[in-house]
């Protein structure tokens, strides 16, 4: 479904993420870790385009992207949902969820009935302001924004970083339904093993830039996970 | 009370005159950073455009007023697609590609078109004059601000109520975001640079009756209209127009009781004290990103 071969990713002259390649199967899991500041939101935005420059192969259902500007890449299936969740500040809920369609290809402008199925708070507060909104509400908002763009590949950069506890878990939750009920090829950035052992099939240990190991998350041990990711 | 009541009217349709100028300017300011040194040239170009089409094919002001947006927003159009879109990361080098841009323009004009003062004729049914509580008030200023006002109500509902709008908005505010989310910033870019210019041209079709046309018009404009955006705050479509009625007022009222020059300086002293004291402009955009 999403490959990568050999991508060597630059923020200005320096290799942020060095020879990496990946390729994740159409509805699995891939899982990415690492310690901090290893490039993992890097990967992330190497794959929507958004670094300064990126050499190697990208790949998307057989199709290479590489060359296709971020925009396309949007058009083409892949939503991503940033570390920092990018909410529009000073749209409303119901601005901020309309623009995640703005990528389907069929021109359809409409708030998915899923979104208001997972996250019935956001469905009943369509016009609060996007910037009104504590964090785990705008980690909805965020993904409720991918999904309206009806996309193949959904891309999350640590979906329960900063959220209070109670919450987390039903962000887990929506995360594994969306793979498991509704057939979404997820890339999880995720420091939560447990998490990344419940959820994904496949993972990716990165580590300075570079693939440490990767495979089956069945061989994710904790002996990798001690090497890769105590600081 | 009739001479003050004649020369609001004069304020006004002056500062409707500004708006117009302004509100390209603060839009292509507050979408996407760039200084457009040129705008005053789009102005320009809007009144020449104008005169050619009453020259060469006869046509009347009012049937003008169509193809002279389209032109000139053409020509914003190409002006960003070869020379702003490769500097949106740098604005010093943008204020001065567009002053030169200005410049460029100015002088093709004044080869094209020589460097005499044209002549626009101010449509017939609009030539005479309109009686208001016992003034007579030119009915053609009373056109102009109309227009004005009807121009700042479809602007207003572009960027507030049409997808292209939203779009802008996003793209405003989260570059990056809207881009992931299928907004292809660029052609964003190119048509709301096209749609501040094809302003900025009606504003010139509009005065080109009133002032005469010269290749060097459109630098008073592009001064004028930088200080209504600064009084007003960038990204407040409401600034920009209260600013606009601000100015246009000042101007014509202190002209009256002085004279023109010292209205300017008197004018231009009261922002440079606003801007010491609210830098950010009377209304500018509030709240969180
Ligand atoms: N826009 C940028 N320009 C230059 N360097 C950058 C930029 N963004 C990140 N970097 C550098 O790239 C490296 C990887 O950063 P990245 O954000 O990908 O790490 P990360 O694994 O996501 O970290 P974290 O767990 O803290 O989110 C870091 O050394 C960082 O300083
Ligand atoms: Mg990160």
């Amino acid at each position: 479904m999403l490959d990568m071969t050999g991508v060597t990713s630059f923020y200005g002259s320096s290799p942020v993420l060095q020879n990496v390649s990946l390729s994740v199967p159409r509805g699995a899991v891939l899982s990415v870790l690492g310690r901090n500041g290893v490039g993992k939101t890097t990967l992330m935005r190497t794959i929507m385009g958004l670094t300064d420059r990126a050499t190697g192969g990208i790949g998307l259902d057989g199709r290479d992207i590489q060359a296709e500007p971020t925009h396309r890449r949007a058009e083409l299936g892949i939503a991503y949902v940033p570390q920092g969740r990018g909410i529009i500040g000073r749209f409303t809920i119901r601005e901020n969820i309309l623009m995640g369609s703005f990528a389907r290809p069929d021109g359809k402008r409409a708030i998915p009935p899923l979104v208001f199925e997972l996250f019935p708070y956001l469905g009943e507060n369509l016009n609060r302001r996007g910037g009104d909104l504590s964090g785990g509400q705008q980690q909805q908002l965020a993904i409720a924004r991918a999904l309206a763009a009806n996309p193949s590949v959904l891309l999350l950069d640590e979906p329960t970083e900063g959220i209070q506890p109670n919450i987390v878990e039903q962000i887990q939750n929506i995360i594994v339904a969306l793979n498991r009920e509704h057939g979404l090829t997820i890339v999880l950035v995720e420091q939560n093993v447990r998490f990344v052992r419940r959820a994904s099939q496949r993972f990716l240990m990165l580590d300075k830039g570079r693939v440490a190991a990767h495979g089956d998350t069945a061989l994710l041990s904790d002996e990798l996970v001690h090497r890769h990711m105590t600081v | 009370m009739d001479i003050l009541l004649s020369q609001l009217f004069t304020g006004l349709s002056i500062g409707s005159v500004l708006l117009l100028v302004a509100l390209g300017l603060a839009i292509i300011y507050g979408a996407m950073g760039v200084i457009n040194l040129a705008h005053g040239e789009f102005v320009m170009l809007g009144a020449y455009a104008t005169w050619l089409l009453q020259s060469t094919l006869g046509l009347s002001l009012l049937p003008c007023l169509f193809l002279v947006f389209l032109m000139v927003a053409a020509a914003g159009w190409a002006v960003e697609r070869t020379v702003v879109r490769f500097l949106y990361r740098r604005p010093l080098d943008t204020i001065l590609a567009t002053w030169g841009v200005g410049i460029m323009l100015q002088q093709a004009v004044r080869l094209a078109a020589g460097a005499d003062l044209r002549y626009v004729e101010t449509p017939n049914p609009l030539s005479g004059s309109i009686d208001l509580a016992g003034v007579a008030i030119p009915s053609y200023r009373l056109f102009v601000l109309a227009f004005a006002a009807a121009l700042l109500g479809v602007t207003w509902f572009v960027v507030q109520r049409t997808e292209f709008g939203m779009k802008l908005r996003a793209v405003t505010q989260n570059r990056e975001m809207a881009s992931c989310t299928g907004i292809d910033s660029a052609r964003v870019f190119s048509l709301t640079f096209a749609f501040g210019s094809g302003l900025a041209g009606l504003a010139g079709a509009l005065v080109a009756p009133i002032k005469s046309v010269a290749p060097d018009m459109g630098t008073n404009f592009v001064v004028d209209a930088f200080m209504v955006v600064v009084v007003g705050g960038v990204g407040s479509l409401f600034g920009t127009v209260a600013s606009s009625g601000l100015l246009g007022g000042g101007t014509a009222g202190f002209a009256f009781l002085l004279n023109d020059t010292l209205a300017k300086a008197l004018v231009f002293l009261g922002v440079i004290v606003l801007v010491r004291f609210r830098p950010q402009g009377l209304f500018a955009a509030t709240g969180r990103r």
